[in-house]
């Protein structure tokens, strides 16, 4: 997970991970979506080293790279927490608490929307609709959902968290 | 190719044909923000919707093919497709759009540099809402953002039509541009560290529908709907690409690219644009002047062109002489010249200066001289390629440069040194330069925005170049400068010439004698694109007319 980009880019396992979804496709760009995937579960984040890697790579402008990287909300081009929690926004969500539970979340690691704990630990971010929207107040921790969230219940989710 | 039917006209649309260039090509409007005819169709700006029967929705018409229907499913026994452009349901359409274009962007157009030429005035005015239904505070995003050198970017004022990407990925292929972000918040950037920097970067601008690329140096200098235009070519290469010069009060504001699909489509390269900022504040006279005592004293024309024509007129041996022309000269320029050494030199002497430089693919050519194509075909001779000026003036007694600067970082000591024998240096330019402050004579010339005439391009393009400032009275085209030296060498003692030799002052008067009934004697452009309509027998019934807007091409002439 915390890989710098030089580490990265001398890591034998991932250039020969690169390699191999570049003949994944019958265009090599469409290798794009997926090499993001890859780099991201490695660093992090999408460094811009890494991104002028990708573009040599598939013959593309860095620019693109940058256009696609900031288009899509999963892809970070800048360093986050070790944990992610994104709080959906949606309608459905907010008004089953979702409100108060982002209020709560804020207070509670005493960061604002985007921000990073000043000990790495945790992110805080928005979404729309994680798509649990009769089960809401829905979160998402890394990759795991928790739906139905009150704000006790949260103080007891992040327990398991380092 | 199929028959489509739009607002009651019948049109017919070619299979590799979209809606909007046939309706376009027919006359009738659609409103569009991010087609462009030199880039590729995206379909981003929705503003060309247009309702096509049989369509649920409104389609836009950039991104709509025609395809050929079956005859028994043609519409009204005959249409492959109906389409209505002014329809009430349309013109809602358009109207909602232009609301969501400027939902978020700053309506300041008083203090908007694009203001007069912004495509979103254009449409707001003709199909735009008076009000917006928009009650909360806008995005704000970046502002003034040098996204190269020569352009400022606004994003609040961008309408992401992405027109300036397309540029760059398709025309240039330099890719520096990117879509950021998305949804509202999205905006064009580069990519981090890298600049907008292309040799044409200036060309997103004038693409730019609406005030979000602006060209740093004319942003805010004028507002646009006081500038004056007038058609001429770019003179930094052998393209000719041709330009719009817009002046105000006598000054060249900008240059922007002309379209001219024979020659330069919509484009231009940033150093021929940047040639407006180039001649600022470069030294400048009014009226011709003769060096005394090692400085310049003004003098009358006629004591002028007296004195020099005395001094000079077939007084050296050919081998003593050397002209340096310039691929600057416009063609009615150079017979003006051919003419000239008639009667100064008795034979038509000098060589045209082959200046080479770097070319590209896209516009800029190898020759950079905009007229060497009008020289070739007027069958003058040239130096080799970037030959130096020291061979040319080798052991020469008299030296007349016309259009260039030669002596350019050279000192007086070193063209002693390199022809000692040097009498008399007579130099016609437009700018006081290096080489015409060593000369013993120097005449003013009209620049090339200041003048008539006409050019030849690499591919055998004739276009014309137009009068777009008027200069002082004293900086005459050179074609005037002969026209003078015609009359007053009329009314001259022909003995002045110092040539014992009367069968030359018979020549002379022979030349004269020719000239005498012809309306070169009188000055102006007219009489001399005569002339060179007598020297090309390609364009020997040519009109001025025929050379409106495109100019025309010549089989004979340009590289073939």
């Amino acid at each position: 997970m915390t890989k710098s980009s030089n580490e990265l880019l001398s890591d034998r396992e991932f250039l020969r991970k690169i390699e191999k979804l570049k003949k994944l496709y019958p265009e090599e760009k469409s290798a794009l979506l997926a090499m993001l995937h890859l780099c991201q579960s490695e660093m992090g984040y999408i460094s811009l080293e890494i991104q002028e890697f990708i573009a040599k790579e598939l013959k593309l402008s860095p620019a693109h790279i940058k256009g696609v990287v900031t288009f899509y909300e999963m892809f970070f081009d800048k360093p986050k927490g070790r944990n992610l929690i994104q709080v959906c926004r949606t309608l459905p969500c907010m008004l089953a608490g979702g409100e108060i539970l982002f209020e709560h979340i804020s207070t509670k690691l005493g960061i604002k929307e985007g921000q990073t704990t000043s000990d790495g630990k945790w992110t805080l971010m928005t979404v729309e609709c994680l798509a649990c929207c009769d089960k809401g107040p829905a979160i998402m921790i890394n990759d795991t959902l928790y739906t139905r969230v009150s704000p006790r219940e949260f103080d007891e989710i992040i327990k398991d968290y380092r | 190719m199929a028959l489509v039917w739009i607002d009651g006209k019948e049109i017919v649309v070619e299979k590799n044909e979209t809606l909007l260039q046939a309706a376009l090509r027919e006359g009738i409007y659609i409103p569009y923000y991010c087609y462009h005819p030199s880039l590729s169709i995206v379909g981003q700006c929705r503003m060309c919707l247009v309702k096509i029967e049989g369509m649920p929705k409104l389609m836009t018409a950039c991104n709509t093919y025609v395809p050929e229907l079956p005859k028994e499913k043609k519409i009204d026994g005959k249409y492959d497709m109906k389409v209505y452009t002014r329809t009430e349901e349309v013109k809602e359409a358009r109207r909602g759009i232009l609301e969501f274009l400027l939902l978020n962007h700053p309506l300041d157009c008083p203090i908007c540099d694009q203001a007069g030429e912004c495509q979103l005035q254009i449409y707001s005015y003709e199909y735009g809402n008076a009000r917006s239904d928009f009650r909360f505070e806008k995005l704000h995003f970046p502002k003034r953002v040098e996204l190269g050198e020569h352009i400022v970017y606004d994003a609040e004022r961008c309408i992401k039509c992405t027109r300036c990407i397309r540029f760059c990925n398709e025309i240039t292929k330099t890719q520096e541009l990117t879509l950021i972000d998305r949804g509202a918040n999205t905006y064009v950037d580069t990519f981090e560290g890298k600049k907008l920097n292309n040799p044409y970067s200036v060309c997103t601008v004038d693409i730019c529908p609406v005030g979000a690329l602006t060209f740093k140096e004319f942003r805010f200098k004028e507002r646009v709907w006081f500038l004056q235009g007038s058609n001429s070519v770019c003179p930094e290469c052998s393209r000719n690409c041709a330009i719009r010069v817009d002046t105000y009060k006598g000054e060249i504001m900008r240059i922007v690219p002309r379209f001219n699909p024979e020659v330069n489509n919509y484009f231009m390269c940033d150093f021929g644009r940047l040639l407006s900022e180039r001649i600022k504040n470069k030294e400048l006279r009014n009226s011709p002047a003769i060096k005394e005592n090692g400085a310049f004293k003004v003098k009358s024309e006629k004591e002028f062109y007296t004195t020099l024509l005395s001094k000079i007129t077939r007084k050296y041996n050919s081998n003593e002489v050397s002209v340096i022309l310039s691929g600057r000269m416009t063609n009615e320029e150079i017979e003006a010249y051919k003419v000239f050494s008639l009667i100064v030199f008795g034979e038509v002497v000098g060589e045209f200066l082959y200046v080479t430089g770097d070319e590209d693919k896209i516009l800029i050519k190898k020759e950079k001289r905009a007229n060497y194509f009008g020289a070739k075909t007027l069958k003058m001779k040239f130096t080799k390629e970037n030959e130096d000026v020291t061979h040319l003036i080798k052991n020469k007694k008299l030296v007349v440069i016309i259009r260039e600067n030669v002596f350019k970082g050279k000192k007086e000591e070193d063209i002693k040194k390199n022809a000692p024998s040097l009498e008399t240096v007579v130099t016609f330019d437009t700018f006081f330069t290096e080489t015409a402050q060593l000369s013993d004579f120097y005449v003013p010339l009209a620049g090339w925005f200041e003048m008539e005439g006409t050019v030849i391009n690499f591919n055998g393009q004739l276009q014309k170049i137009s009068k777009c400032i008027t200069p002082p009275k004293g900086r005459k085209p050179f074609y005037d400068v002969v026209s003078t030296v015609l009359t007053i060498l009329k009314d001259m003692d022909t003995s002045d010439f110092k040539s014992e030799k009367t069968k030359e002052i018979e020549s002379i008067k022979k030349v004269l004698e020719e000239f005498k009934n012809r309306e070169v004697m009188n000055k102006g452009f007219y009489p001399w694109f005569k002339e060179v309509k007598n020297a090309i027998p390609e364009i020997k019934n040519l009109s001025l007319k025929d050379l409106t807007s495109f100019g025309i091409f010549l089989k004979e002439s340009g590289n073939g």
